[in-house]
Formats: structure tokens, C-alpha cells, sequence
């Protein structure tokens, strides 16, 4: 009795007595979002992750040019200007003379960005001489993937302010790419530092950029912390703190946002979305995202290497019901690789129906007519391709026994995820995959061809050289009817081999507070907090 | 007629049965005896009574509140969770999970711990009081943490929750067990049977061990609600039973994703493990209560 | 007295030995490279990992890989994270600070609570409210603190929103972690709002302290109930009632002292309790100590951190049972007699 009285005596003092106007002005000042994960690294030059893009391209980089979606079309960024000269195969950059680093405690620029800064930026992944290509990994999955790498012949300073940029061939997609997130410009000057203190893997711990925010601290499963950059060379941010609180669980972030303790959240979950939707404090934001969430098989592991599984296994799964359930009507039931919102998309079935008997046929004459067992991993983390890869798997495993088929379920943190599913210690796995571009290349090359089988990023392990063969006539055909054409065929042969099975196609979401605004969430990944601001209740 | 009564007799009742007639005094007690008596049919009969199968999935009933709620449906009465499935299935075929294989450990644990502990109790060499006390203080390292470490070693799977469980609860027998026999094993009238030139096996299983086996009983109620609350709170790290088995730590970890909208998937797997535990401890506190008074009344 | 602390200490020292070897074994248990397992260094990293096979006595038998680890172990060198690749034992630290702060507010909690309750049931004894402090405490202790966690952030963070679901302080007050108790940090920070982030803290703070309260709290009650109605029946309280001592003199002067021997017996045992708790609280509410860490390597089998976890909170249980059982034979001296007459 006395202890609860007690409970409700402090709770009261606390919520009367606490310095409100402080308080206030602690919260007026910064933001809280609530991430899904821990970044691998504070450089997306690394990775691929989308966790890792959301933490620090907008936020902690910048890039030579950017893209408005809006516009559509490329806007100047850190370069000034850009000309395209020898019939395209070389690209003359004009860089800013006003951008400044962050000055932080553990680095403090003597200088202003310049032409140095992008040389060595870019030759870190582009030169295997390079002093830095081999810190951290030395894998570059972007840039090897989207053929960067072979594209570029070399990076070249003309003055301080003047890079040329030379290809091996003319290439239409160039710019797009150097605009995407995974494009960032790091310093040259903290980079020589640390060469000099013999830490070079610090560059990707404590980062250095030019961006909006700058890096303060990181506990891993807790936060990440920002501070505004105060000489940023574009408009300065109206928030002052950034913060990234990292909670895994979907359901603890929307409690979290409804209470406020984050300000913003991304991924909520669907089927609660119409809850939030009802609370005046809550608005949810969506986006057209080029994706789609599939169920790829470890095509080197027995019985998947035999084609004749992967086809009964696509075969036993209940794909409309688990999309109903799981999307709760904000998908659409994937009919191939390709979204809707592709241009190279047809209307026409590329998937199996629903069909457990003729699941157990193909079964038995494959030779396992009594089943066998298998893990799934299901991603523990949201994804805009899939709200709760938890659940699908939970599903999934339902429909499996029917077959005879023991599925169990494995999930581990993120990071630790992809790097053992890199290793290839999966049978299966429910995962997806984001567009980068707006191309049908992008669906199909990084996510099944063989280069990306060697750099890890092919979830099947799957490699077929007359599949890489179709990819690139595909890709170097300029007429548009005839591409389309060859994506059809391409997505045929991702039927009939099964490497994976498309399961769904979504939008992406974003909740937050309603006192927030100007968060933007960019088509192709990334999120930006460059324009967010509390809007006050006396403004309102 | 010869009739038994021609002497009168007093017979001195048992210790076990003195025990129940301490029991029997306390409502408490009793009823606490009835609900876990009633917790373990419900155990054995869940198959039959049970109205699905644990596993089944009603696509077109997703977070089905309970009957009595106003959108509750009567074929659901417990409602079901984010999957379709009906709780109440669930409780009842989790109950293997969470009463019966706890009931399995403790067993096991029981013959092996009370074997290891009469024997240390029976021989002189490992009576020195050092031996006591290092068991003392290893055993104060929380039954959860041996049984945390134990799973990093095996893996999470319900054979190895046993494994760890099980290992995790002998030492606490071997130490009741041990420290019980030292005690008895010093009185008259052991020494008596002694004298008398009983075996050793005779008077460790006919005259010792009938004077200890409300010890036994406590203890294993202790280690009962000991295994129960491990095995759920393994099972809610997630590092338990692994889903879709319905065991009641798993499902309450579910549930806590659901707290906001569907709040009584929380409700009865909760319930059910509170009870099984409280009627256990209550069982236990009220045994511990009627062996003071037993030793009291001597 | 000093010839049973020592006692003590030494008895600690060997089981602080036993638990060594225990760890040192587990790295042949887990599975994998027993060197990867001890030192966080994978064979990929040729050279580190060379070296550290040298430095770890790897070339030689396993008495001198033991003593290297023993080595290693008291020099604070617990080898490096397998997920994060930084030195588990600079991570411990702000972890423990946490850990340590929850619990003994907790404990604190317990007895600030506990004893009154005792001693007004044992007052009361076979009166109303002495059977509702009785009934309710017994209930309270058969409720699974996962259960009860998420009924209170049920109620007390979703309906009535009188406190946070998780974390220990609103991000935003940028207090740096330097010991890892959050009220520490703040009053050692140099935040411009140490007032305000004080109180967001205890606003954090009070739901998984009172969550992890609750189960030694209703067993300090039980204890201390029939521990005042024990020394109650002793014939010095009779004297001292006879001498016509007042009620209060009595229970002050007399009653108290002598009842709360129990008490301190007990609060090893209470501790180990709370321990168990709070590695299930820390992962509820996310509190950055050492509980959550060591479940959270236990998914991500990072051995190197599974072992520090084990390793420092069975320690700081050792300790502190045997610092209870020392200070219990100090203040009480007739407890030593038993013991050494044994």
C-alpha cells in the first residue's frame, strides 16, 4: 500500500516539479530518432546497408552533386559546376571555396575543402595502391556492383579547385551515381593525420565531413549523437542536436514515439499505421520506394543447389496470405523481381502459385519425399520492403511443416546478420532489396549476378554466367523496346531457376511527431534531417 | 474376531504424512495443493481439451480480443494473438513447456543431486565444513546465470534448456541433501541402528532418509518454481524454447510487441505461469512452515 | 574476528580461483578457436592473431596457456569484443556503473520500504492488515519480473504516462558517460541543465527500480516480520517490558537491533536475486549495463564479452556475500562462535 502511494507521490513531484521551461528548451533544440540498427561503419562508402546510409550520408557528408527528385534533375553540391568533355569520357568538376570541415575534438582543419579532398576520397576506392583502400575491409560493395570501379580510368587535380574525372567509355548513368549516398567526400587532411598517428581505421569510426551535422559519439544498441554543424556552407540546420536512438524492435518504437520519446521514427508498422494515424500527435509520412522483399535460397548448400527444391519451396509457401498479413494492404504481392513503378515491368505472372501438393511432387522427385529440415533467417531488423521479416518466417515455417519440411528460425543483430549471411552460413533467407537507380540493371545485377555473388551481396549465392550474359546485353542495348524485352526474358529465367522467390513490393514509411517538420526521405534510400525543425505551439 | 485394538496402540504417523496433517490445517495450503493438482491435468489432458492446435492460424481472425471484450468472438474465448492463433490453445499446450518439462528437470536433478548428496553425506571425507562453505557461496551465483553461460555453450534448443536446467539445479540438491544427512546422521538414534549393526545401505534408505524427506519435498519445491521461472525467463531473452513452441516465456516476449494494441495476449500467459508458481511457492512456504512447527513440537 | 574474516577472504580467493578455471575452460567448451574465444582475434587477422598465440602461451601446454589467461585476466587485458573489436574491459565499465546504480537503488528501495512494512505487520500480527502485507508480498514474489516489468510499462508509460518506456535519460541532455551511473555522470558533467536532466533521469529511473525492488522487498517483509515476532517472544524483552520500558524504547533500543540480524544474513542472498532480475530488467527497458550486454552476446556469440559478463557479475556476487557474511559476523559476534565451533 505505502509503496504505492509512494510510487505515485514521486511521479507527481516529478511531473509537477521538474524545471519545465529547461526542459523545454532542451527539447525545442534538438530531435530524436529512433533508427532500426547500429551503422557498420560511419562511412556508407563501406557498405550497402541502409542503416548505414541513413546515419551518415545527409548527415555527416556531402556529395559533388546531388539529385532533386522534385526537379529531376542534378543540382550542384560540393562541385559548383560540371562539364562533360571529350565526348563524355572525361567530366571537369568546379569545387566550392567556402565548405569547411567539422572541427571536433579529435580533429581540427587547417584548411578548407578542396580539390585533395576529392582525389583521395575517390581513390580510395577506386586505387588498390591506394594507402586506404585496404582499411576496414577494402571492400567497396557500391561501387564494385554498380561498375564504378571499372568504369572510372582515374581522378586527376588540375588545381585546387578543379578535378577532371576520366572514364574508360562514355556512360549515361555516371552522374546518377555520383549521386547517390554512397558517393561522400571524406578529408584528406584528417586522413594524413591519422596516417600519421598510425590509426587509420579511426577515419570510418570518428568521421570527418563536410555535412550538415557532425559526429559526436556512438555507444553501440544505444545512440548516436550529432551536433549541429555551425559553419556549414549551406543554410545551417535549425535543429542543434541530433540523436539517433538505436531500438531494433518495431512495436517499442512506436510506443516510443506515441510517450515522445522519439520525435521520429522509421519503418512503423503497418498494420498499426491506421492506429497512429487516428492520434492527433502522430502523422505518418510515405514514400514511393523502388524495392522488393524476397526469399533467396543458399544456392551452394545442399538440397538447394538442386533446382527441383528451390521450385517445391516456392511452390509451399502462401505468398498472398502472408503478404495480406504481414502489409496489411500497404503492398502489392511482387509478380517478379521488378516493381510496379519500373518502366521494364509487365504485368505478366513471373512467380508460382501457391500449390503444396504440387510442392511434395516436385519434392519427391527431387528425392526428399519425406521433407527435410532448414533455417530460415529472418532479418531482425524493419526494412521498407518488409515490416517484420520475424513474422513472415514465423508464417512461412507454418506453411513448410505442411510439406513435411522443419523450418526453424535464426536472427541475430544486424551487422552480425549480413556479415555470416556474406559467409554464406544461411540455408534461406527472407531479406530484399532497395533500387539505388531508377534503372531495371539495378534489380537485377546486384542482387543475382556473379560479381555480386563474390562480393557478398548475392543473398543466393547464386551464379549463372549465362544469366551475367543476358544482364549485359541487356545493358549495353539502347533501344528501349527491345531492353524491356530482354528484362522479360531475364526475369524468366529468375522463375524457372528460383534462386530467390519475389515476395512483395511495398511503400516506404515514416512517423513522427506532428510538432516535426521537414524531415525528407530522398526515393532512392537515405534519410535527411538538413531541413527538420520543431514547430512551436505558439507558430501553430 | 481377532481385532487389532485388543492393544492399544499408538502409532507414531510418518513424517510425511505428520507434514500433510500440518497442511491440511492451513486453507492456504489446500487450496494452493488443489490449483497445482488441477494445473497438472490441465497439463496432461491439453491435448484433448485443448479446442486447436497451438499452431493453427485463423487468417481471418488477426488479434481477436477476448469473448467478453465487444469485437471478441465466443470461438476464441481467450482471443487470439498477431498471428491468428487462439490463445488459450496456446496456454494450454505451453503448459508441456512450462510445468511439465520443469517438472522433468526437477525430477532428474532430484535422483541425481540426492544420490551425489547422500553419499557426501554418508562418507567422512568430504564433511569438512570448507567443502560446505565453498558450496555456500558457488551456490549464490544466480541459477539463470550458470544456466545464461550453459546455453552460450550448446545453443538455444529446448534439449539443451533441459541440459542447463537440469545441471543448474543438481548442486542445490547435493547441498539440502548433504547438509540433512550430516545433521541426522549424528543423532541417537542412527547411532542405535548402528549399534544394533545395521548395514549401511540399511540405514542410509530405512532410517535416515524417512527423517529427511520433508527436506527433500521443500527442496523440491524450491527447485520446482526454481526451473519453472528459469526455463520462462529463458525462453523471454529468447535464448529458450524457440518459437512457434507455445511455452509461456515466448510468449510473453511476443507479447510485449503487442502491448499497445493487443494488451491481453500478455494477460494469460502471465496468469498461468503466476499461478503455477505462486501455488508452488505457497506449497513450499507452508511445508517450511510445517516442518518448523514439527521441529518445534519435538 | 579477524581469524573468521580471513576465513572468509581466503574461501573468496578460492572461489574467485575455481571461477578462473571455470572461465578458462569454457573456452575450450564454446564453440570454435579456444585462442579466438579468449582473445577476440579471428585467424583472418594472421599477424595479431600470431602474435597473441605467442602471448597467450599457445605454443606450450595448458598449464602455461592458464597461466598466461590468469595473467591476462589480472592485468585487465580481456581481449577485444568479436563484434564491436574494442577491449572488453574498457566496454565493462560504464556498463557496471549502470548496473550497479539500478541495483542498489533497488536494494536501497527494499529496505527503505521492507523493514518499516515488517515490523508494523509483525505489530499487527494476525490483524488485518498483517495478512493483507502477508498475502500481497507472497503473491508479489511468485510474479516473473518480465511479467511485471511490462504490466508497469503498460500502465504506468502507455495509459498514465508517468514515466518513459526505456533508456536512462532523454538522449538530448548530451551527459557523458564517464562512470555509467547516469545521476553520477550528470552531477560530474558540465551540462547547462543539470537540474533538468536530474530529474529526467529519475523520471527514467523510478519503473525499472521499483520492478526490481519488488522481489526482495516482499522477502525483507516476510523476514522481518517473523524476525520481530522471534526476538518478541525473548525473555530480554519481557525483562525490559517488566522494567516498564516504553513500547517505543523497547522496539528502538531492543527489539530492532536484534531483529534485524536476519536481515543482513539475508542480503547476500537478496542480492544474488536481484542480480538474477536484473539481467532480465537491463534487456526489458534497455539499460546499458552489464546484464543486457551479456544477453546480447549470448545471441551474437561474442565469447570474448560472454566470459567478462560472467565473469564480473559472479564476482561482484562472491564479494558481496562474502562482505555481507564479514560485516553480519561483526556486528554480530554470536554468529562467529557458531560458525567456528563447527
Amino acid at each position: 500500500m505505502l509503496q504505492r502511494i509512494a510510487i505515485i507521490c514521486s511521479a507527481a513531484v516529478l511531473a509537477a516539479c521538474g524545471p519545465v521551461s529547461e526542459h523545454a528548451q532542451v527539447e525545442q533544440d534538438g530531435l530524436i530518432y529512433c533508427s532500426e540498427g547500429n551503422p557498420e561503419s560511419f562511412n556508407p562508402q563501406l557498405g550497402t546497408s541502409g542503416t548505414t546510409v541513413d546515419a551518415t550520408s545527409a548527415q555527416i557528408y556531402d556529395r559533388l552533386l546531388d539529385y532533386d527528385d522534385k526537379r529531376q534533375q542534378f543540382v550542384p553540391a560540393l562541385a559548383r559546376g560540371w562539364q562533360a568533355l571529350d565526348n563524355g569520357t572525361r567530366y571537369r568538376f568546379n569545387l566550392r571555396t567556402d565548405v569547411s570541415f567539422h572541427h571536433t575534438n579529435w580533429f581540427e582543419p587547417s584548411r578548407h575543402f578542396n580539390a585533395d579532398d576529392v582525389v583521395f576520397s575517390f581513390n580510395r576506392w577506386l586505387s588498390q595502391q591506394h594507402s586506404y583502400h585496404y582499411v576496414n575491409g577494402g571492400r567497396y560493395p557500391f561501387f564494385r556492383s554498380s561498375g564504378l570501379i571499372r568504369l572510372i580510368h582515374s581522378i586527376e587535380r588540375i588545381d585546387e579547385y578543379t578535378v577532371d574525372i576520366k572514364l574508360n567509355q562514355p556512360d549515361s548513368s555516371f552522374l546518377a551515381n555520383l549521386a547517390t549516398d554512397f558517393a561522400v567526400i571524406l578529408s584528406e587532411e584528417y586522413a594524413q593525420q591519422l596516417l600519421r598517428a598510425n590509426h587509420p581505421e579511426q577515419i570510418d569510426r570518428l568521421p570527418i565531413g563536410t555535412g550538415p551535422f557532425q559526429f559526436e559519439l556512438f555507444r553501440k544498441d544505444f545512440i548516436i549523437r550529432y551536433q549541429r554543424h555551425e559553419n556549414y556552407w549551406r543554410q545551417k540546420p535549425e535543429i542543434k542536436r541530433l540523436v539517433y536512438v538505436i531500438t531494433p524492435n518495431a512495436n517499442k518504437r512506436m510506443l516510443k514515439l506515441l510517450t515522445g520519446e522519439c520525435d521520429v521514427i522509421p519503418y512503423p508498422l503497418v498494420n498499426e499505421l491506421s492506429k497512429l494515424d487516428q492520434n492527433a500527435e502522430i502523422e505518418v509520412g510515405s514514400s514511393v520506394s523502388p524495392n522488393v522483399s524476397f526469399w533467396a535460397f543458399n544456392t551452394q548448400r545442399p538440397p538447394f543447389d538442386n533446382v527441383l527444391v528451390r521450385q517445391a519451396l516456392a511452390h509451399a509457401v502462401n505468398r498472398p496470405a502472408i503478404v495480406q498479413t504481414i502489409y496489411d494492404g500497404n503492398a502489392r504481392l511482387a509478380t517478379g523481381m521488378l516493381p510496379e513503378t519500373s518502366w521494364a515491368y509487365s504485368s505478366a505472372e513471373q512467380t508460382y502459385p501457391f500449390d503444396p501438393a504440387k510442392a511434395r511432387e516436385l519434392l519427391s522427385a527431387a528425392g526428399y519425399p519425406d521433407g527435410f529440415s532448414m533455417t530460415i533467417w529472418a532479418m531482425p531488423v524493419q526494412r521498407a520492403y518488409n515490416p517484420n521479416a520475424q513474422r513472415m518466417a514465423e508464417l512461412m515455417q507454418a506453411d513448410l511443416a505442411r510439406i513435411g519440411i522443419d523450418a526453424t528460425i535464426v536472427s541475430y543483430e544486424w551487422n552480425t546478420f549480413r556479415q555470416r549471411l556474406v559467409e554464406g552460413q544461411h540455408d534461406s533467407v527472407l531479406i530484399g532489396w532497395v533500387a539505388d537507380n531508377a534503372d531495371p540493371d539495378n534489380f537485377f545485377r546486384p542482387v543475382l549476378s556473379c560479381a555480386a555473388a563474390r562480393s557478398g551481396n548475392n543473398r543466393a549465392m547464386w551464379c549463372n554466367p549465362e544469366f551475367d550474359k543476358l544482364l549485359v546485353s541487356a545493358i549495353s542495348e539502347s533501344n528501349v523496346d527491345q531492353r524491356k524485352h530482354l528484362y522479360q526474358f531475364i526475369e524468366d529465367m529468375v522463375k524457372q531457376q528460383a534462386p530467390l522467390v519475389p515476395i512483395a513490393n511495398s511503400l516506404r514509411y515514416q512517423a513522427h511527431r506532428s510538432d516535426i517538420e521537414g524531415v525528407e526521405l530522398p526515393p532512392y534510400g537515405g534519410i535527411n534531417f538538413r531541413y527538420a525543425r520543431r514547430v512551436n505551439d505558439d507558430s501553430l | 474376531m481377532p481385532s487389532k485394538s485388543i492393544y492399544y496402540q499408538y502409532r507414531e504417523p510418518s513424517p510425511l504424512r505428520l507434514l500433510w496433517l500440518h497442511m491440511n490445517a492451513n486453507p492456504f495450503a489446500v487450496v494452493a495443493f488443489y490449483i497445482f493438482s488441477f494445473l497438472i491435468l490441465l497439463m496432461v489432458l491439453s491435448p484433448v481439451i485443448a479446442p486447436y492446435s497451438p499452431d493453427a492460424q485463423f487468417s481471418g481472425a488477426i488479434s481477436q480480443p477476448p469473448a467478453w471484450h465487444e469485437l471478441g468472438q465466443i470461438q476464441y474465448l481467450f482471443g487470439t494473438d498477431d498471428l491468428g492463433r487462439d490463445l488459450l490453445s496456446r496456454v494450454l499446450a505451453g503448459s508441456v513447456y512450462s510445468l511439465g518439462y520443469p517438472l522433468l528437470a526437477t525430477t532428474v536433478a532430484a535422483l541425481i543431486g540426492i544420490s551425489i548428496g547422500a553419499w557426501a553425506g554418508m562418507s567422512h571425507g568430504v564433511q569438512s565444513s570448507t567443502l560446505n562453505h565453498l558450496l555456500d557461496v558457488v551456490l549464490s551465483i544466480p541459477s539463470l546465470l550458470l544456466a545464461l553461460v550453459i546455453i552460450a555453450i550448446l545453443g538455444p534448443a529446448l534439449h539443451n534448456i533441459m541440459i542447463a536446467i537440469t545441471l543448474v539445479l543438481i548442486p542445490q540438491f547435493i547441498h539440502s541433501v548433504h547438509n540433512a544427512f550430516y545433521e541426522e546422521r549424528t543423532k541417537d538414534y542412527v547411532a542405535a541402528s548402528r549399534l544394533n549393526g545395521c548395514s549401511r545401505w540399511y540405514i542410509l534408505t530405512r532410517v535416515i532418509f524417512p527423517n529427511i524427506t520433508t527436506v527433500v519435498v521443500m527442496q523440491v519445491t524450491f527447485a520446482l518454481s526454481t526451473a519453472i521461472l528459469d526455463i520462462a525467463a529463458l525462453g523471454f531473452l529468447g535464448l529458450g524454447v524457440q518459437a512457434p513452441a507455445p511455452e509461456w516465456g515466448t510468449m510473453l516476449a511476443r507479447s510485449l510487441d503487442q502491448v499497445y494494441l493487443a494488451p491481453w495476449t500478455m494477460i494469460l500467459p502471465g496468469v498461468a505461469l503466476f499461478l503455477t508458481v505462486l501455488s508452488i511457492n505457497v506449497l513450499g512456504d507452508s511445508l517450511r512452515a510445517a516442518i518448523q512447527e514439527r521441529v518445534r513440537g519435538t | 574476528m579477524i581469524r573468521y574474516s580471513l576465513r572468509r577472504l581466503i574461501l573468496l580467493v578460492i572461489t574467485l580461483w575455481l571461477l578462473s578455471l571455470l572461465l578458462f575452460s569454457l573456452n575450450y567448451w564454446y564453440p570454435g578457436d579456444p585462442l579466438t574465444n579468449m582473445s577476440g582475434i579471428t585467424a583472418n587477422n594472421t599477424i595479431a592473431y600470431q602474435q597473441a598465440e605467442l602471448a597467450r602461451g599457445f605454443d606450450h601446454g595448458l598449464l602455461s596457456q592458464y597461466v598466461h589467461f590468469l595473467e591476462h585476466l589480472i592485468h585487465g587485458d580481456w581481449g577485444i569484443s568479436l563484434v564491436t573489436e574494442q577491449p572488453v574491459f574498457d566496454e565493462i565499465k560504464p556498463l557496471m556503473g549502470a548496473t550497479l546504480e539500478l541495483g542498489l537503488l533497488a536494494m536501497a528501495l527494499a529496505l527503505f520500504l521492507g523493514i518499516p512494512l515488517g515490523v508494523y505487520a509483525a505489530i499487527q500480527q494476525r490483524g488485518l492488515l498483517d495478512r493483507v502485507i502477508m498475502g500481497l508480498s507472497l503473491s508479489a514474489y511468485s510474479i516473473p519480473v518480465f511479467w511485471l516489468a511490462q504490466l508497469f510499462i503498460l500502465l504506468f508509460a502507455l495509459k498514465l504516462n508517468w514515466s518513459p518506456i526505456s533508456g536512462q535519460i532523454n538522449p538530448l541532455y548530451a551527459i557523458n558517460v564517464q562512470t555509467g551511473s547516469v545521476l553520477v555522470d550528470i552531477l560530474i558533467s558540465d551540462s547547462p541543465y543539470k537540474t533538468a536532466a536530474f530529474y529526467n533521469a529519475l523520471h527514467h529511473l523510478w519503473v525499472p527500480v521499483v520492478v526490481l525492488a519488488i522481489m526482495p522487498l516482499t522477502m525483507l517483509i516476510r523476514i522481518m516480520r517473523n524476525s520481530v515476532l522471534d526476538v518478541l517472544q525473548q525473555n530480554y524483552i519481557k525483562a525490559a517490558r517488566a522494567r516498564g520500558l516504553t513500547d517505543r524504547h523497547i522496539m528502538f533500543r531492543h527489539t530492532l537491533p536484534n531483529a534485524l540480524q536476519p536481515i543482513v544474513r539475508q542480503l547476500g542472498l537478496q542480492f544474488s536475486v536481484l542480480m538474477t532480475n536484473i539481467i532480465i530488467t537491463e534487456v526489458i527497458f534497455n539499460w546499458p549495463g552489464v546484464g543486457s550486454w551479456l544477453v546480447k552476446s549470448i545471441y551474437e556469440r561474442d565469447f570474448p564479452v560472454i566470459q567478462a559478463g560472467l565473469l564480473v557479475l559472479a564476482s561482484l556476487i562472491l564479494m558481496v556475500n562474502v562482505f555481507v557474511d564479514v560485516v553480519h559476523a561483526w556486528r554480530y559476534p554470536q554468529i562467529r562462535k557458531e560458525i567456528d565451533a563447527e
